[in-house]
């Protein structure tokens, strides 16, 4: 089916010392959700900024619909959502709208027609006439993806859209995502929270540091690097480091963080209560021991070593 | 380029002109405060407020019924003008101790008493008519003015008086058997006497009071260059910087925006942001509460003229707030940075100061800053309606100096932009 939407070719990228983009490459294809995971500094606005037009790569080269980003009519199909809003202060929500709407030279009342239908879907009417520096942080998140999702564009860029939303607010931007997708627009996007990516991507691509360390669907990365489950220890906090020895001596894929241990394993009916017996041995107090399905925080954790979120 | 995105970029700033009370108080606010005061305080207006009145308090005590008694001398008292406007405020007082306790309580500048047989005296030859002021002094200054003035009237009706004798003595030389022409060299002789200088006095003010209205005026282009200067270099130091600080640089350039249309568009929304306000001050300038006067006639081909020389000077300003916005990396920075240093230069570049009042070498900072030449020529025409013989060359002069600063603002731009986008 068709071209690939965005078609990334070694891209590196280096602030003075600081090389915030190694070597990067992938493809987004037509109608896809391909999300980028990533902690803090991995790099993830850095690339949105370059497949948006914004900023130019160090080195590498980056096709988006068929052309350079660099090129005005090729922006002309794409909508960024910066991850800080980018709202002028002195205007009302509406007209920040309308500023936007004209450089991209669209028809004010289609684009003013398609964000009201957003603020209903939202169920933000109020705040179209609302002068922008008086809003909620959350508020101004919402009228920043309104402002991006008003505009007609093939390729939506949205860096860490949900954040700043209260949880009913960011199901419904993901419900309305998922209507633009069924309208065939294409999404890029990055995020900080599993779920929502395995809720909504087609894709996934794990960046840290700079680099791409994986890309698949979900499911694909979950059978590549994650077990079929995870035990979750949560010892008493002053027991987390001795028990994360214990049962390193016994299991190579333990993994600690946040109070908890994690020990990913392909038979939990056998090394469960295994592991409640070594422990029990070595006196550790538990508070709770659970099995669950592994999640793409448990990809993330094998790959790095590190936990994404809380 | 496209016009769409250039006109959205002046109608987002026209809003902001609009919305926020700073932008009110630098574009409009600010150089009005100093019109106002140029036309209450440094030029102020003349007329009532302007000339002395002195407060002249008259004890009449002479009754007699003769044509020049003590009730003429007060109606004349009562006529004195000094250029359209009264000379004195005439108060009647039934005795000399009632009027000099009012002198005392300051409530007079001055004290005439007129004597009982005041208006006899006047036409008796052998008896001396005799008058007394006495001179209030309110302040040092006050009684200088004060004493100056009711001299100078009492001896001025003192020559009436002594006109009118030489009259009456004229009068009874007629039956004398001399010949007419002795007669008048007998009259003229006595009026020699009486008056042996012919003083004309004239009055001579400065240029500056004489002509109000055109210093208004010149004073009125001047709070706009003014303007132009501290706000133009504050909205060209901080154009790209804004947007980078609010987060809205990235978006901008994410749209097909170019970068032309960007520095075109923003530019021209400055550019109409100083004119709309030039505008506002020049309309409340003209109006009757200030009275400067300014002549546009858009017939004339040098009053346009002047007018783009002014557009020049907005332009210029901004310009040099662009190479203002690569000292500071924070609107803070290049804002405080483009106000003050436009301030300071509309002070040094004879824009608002004159320049006479400048130490030499600062007067050097006029001669090399072109912003000055474009308010300076420009004035000369809308106010003066002259210009100088040096028109033409003047005219190369501002609208190369403009397209240099144009040119280097664009670049100096586009290097920040660049800056801001990628790092
Ligand atoms: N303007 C800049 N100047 C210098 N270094 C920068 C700049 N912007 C980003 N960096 C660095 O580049 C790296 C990648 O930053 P980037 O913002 O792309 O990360 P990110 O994945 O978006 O992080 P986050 O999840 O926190 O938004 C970081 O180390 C960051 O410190
Ligand atoms: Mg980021």
């Amino acid at each position: 089916m068709g071209q690939e939407v965005v078609a990334a070719q070694g891209i590196s990228k280096s602030y003075n010392s600081v090389v915030a983009l190694d070597a990067v490459s992938f493809t987004v294809r037509p109608s896809e959700v391909y999300v980028f995971i990533g902690p803090n500094g991995a790099g993830k606005s850095t690339l949105f900024n370059i497949i948006a037009g914004v900023m130019k790569p160090t080195s590498g080269s980056i096709r988006v619909l068929g052309g350079s980003p660099f090129d005005p009519s090729t922006r002309l199909k794409i909508s960024y959502l910066p991850a800080t809003p980018p709202l002028y202060p002195w205007l009302t929500v509406m007209e920040n709208v309308d500023f936007y709407a004209s450089l991209y030279g669209f028809n004010r009342n289609t684009v003013r027609q398609e964000a009201k239908w957003l603020f209903e879907k939202l169920g933000v009417q109020e705040l179209a006439t609302r002068l922008s520096s008086k809003l909620s942080t959350g508020q101004m998140k919402l009228a920043s993806i309104i402002l991006s999702l008003a505009i007609e564009a093939e390729l939506l860029i949205l860096d860490e859209p949900t954040t700043a939303l209260d949880p009913a607010m960011r199901r419904s931007v993901l419900e309305l995502l998922r209507k633009k997708v069924s309208n065939r627009v294409t999404i890029l996007m990055a995020t900080h929270l599993v779920d929502e990516a395995e809720g909504l991507a087609n894709r996934v691509a794990i960046i840290d540091k700079g680099k791409l360390i994986a890309e698949g669907s979900a499911e694909e990365l979950k059978k590549l690097y994650a077990p079929p489950a995870v035990l979750v220890i949560k010892p008493v906090p002053e027991q987390v480091e001795n028990a994360s020895a214990v049962l390193k001596s016994r299991w190579g894929n333990v993994y600690s963080c946040n109070g908890e241990v994690h020990v990913h394993t392909d038979d939990p009916d056998e090394d469960l209560p295994k592991t409640i017996l070594i422990l029990g041995e070595k006196r550790v107090r538990m508070l709770s021991v659970s099995v669950v399905k592994p999640t793409l925080e448990d990809v993330f954790l094998k790959l790095t070593g590190r936990r994404l979120e809380e | 380029m496209r016009i769409k995105p250039m006109v959205s970029f002046i109608i987002r700033d026209l809003k902001l002109m609009t919305r926020d009370k700073t932008f009110v108080f630098w574009l409009v606010a600010w150089p009005l405060i100093w019109i106002f005061m140029t036309a209450y305080i440094f030029v102020p207006p003349t007329g009532d407020g302007g000339t002395i009145v002195l407060n002249l308090g008259i004890v009449n005590l002479d009754s007699s019924q003769t044509p020049l008694n003590g009730s003429s001398l007060i109606k004349i008292l009562e006529e004195a003008e000094y250029n359209d406007s009264k000379l004195f405020n005439v108060k009647l007082y039934q005795s000399e101790e009632e009027a000099l306790r009012a002198l005392r309580r300051g409530e007079l500048d001055g004290v005439i008493v007129v004597p009982e047989g005041f208006g006899y005296a006047v036409i008796n030859p052998v008896e001396k008519a005799r008058l007394h002021a006495y001179v209030g002094s309110r302040t040092p200054e006050s009684a200088q003015i004060s004493s100056s003035i009711i001299i100078g009237f009492l001896e001025r009706f003192s020559e009436g008086v002594s006109f009118k004798m030489v009259e009456n003595a004229v009068n009874i030389i007629k039956w004398l058997p001399i010949s007419e022409e002795e007669k008048l060299w007998f009259n003229a002789t006595v009026q020699g006497i009486m008056r042996p200088l012919d003083l004309t006095v004239d009055h001579v003010s400065p240029e500056f009071f004489e002509d109000r209205v055109r210093t208004l005026g010149w004073y009125t282009i001047e709070a706009i260059g003014m303007m132009f200067l501290y706000f133009g270099f504050n909205s060209g130091a901080i154009l790209v910087v804004s947007e980078k600080e609010r987060g809205t640089l990235r978006k901008l350039f994410s749209t097909p925006l170019t970068e032309g249309e960007f520095l075109v568009g923003s530019f021209l929304s400055q550019l109409t942001t100083l004119l709309i306000s030039a505008l506002i001050l020049i309309l409340v300038g003209v109006s009757p509460a200030v009275g400067a006067r300014i002549v546009l006639d858009p017939l004339n081909p040098i009053h346009l003229l002047a007018v783009a020389f002014m557009v020049c000077g907005a332009l210029m300003s901004m310009s040099i707030g662009a190479l203002v916005s690569l000292l500071s990396k924070t609107v803070r920075g290049a804002s405080g940075m483009g106000t003050v240093l436009g301030l300071l230069l509309s002070f040094t570049t004879g824009i608002w100061f004159p320049l006479e009042w400048m130490p030499q070498p600062v007067r050097l900072l006029a001669v090399i800053f072109p912003p000055a030449w474009s308010i300076e020529t420009s004035r000369r025409i809308l106010v003066f309606e002259t210009f100088a013989e040096t028109l033409i060359l003047d005219s190369v002069k501002i609208f190369s100096s403009t397209a240099i600063l144009l040119a280097l603002a664009l670049l100096t731009y586009r290097i920040r932009i660049k800056q801001y986008a990628e790092s």
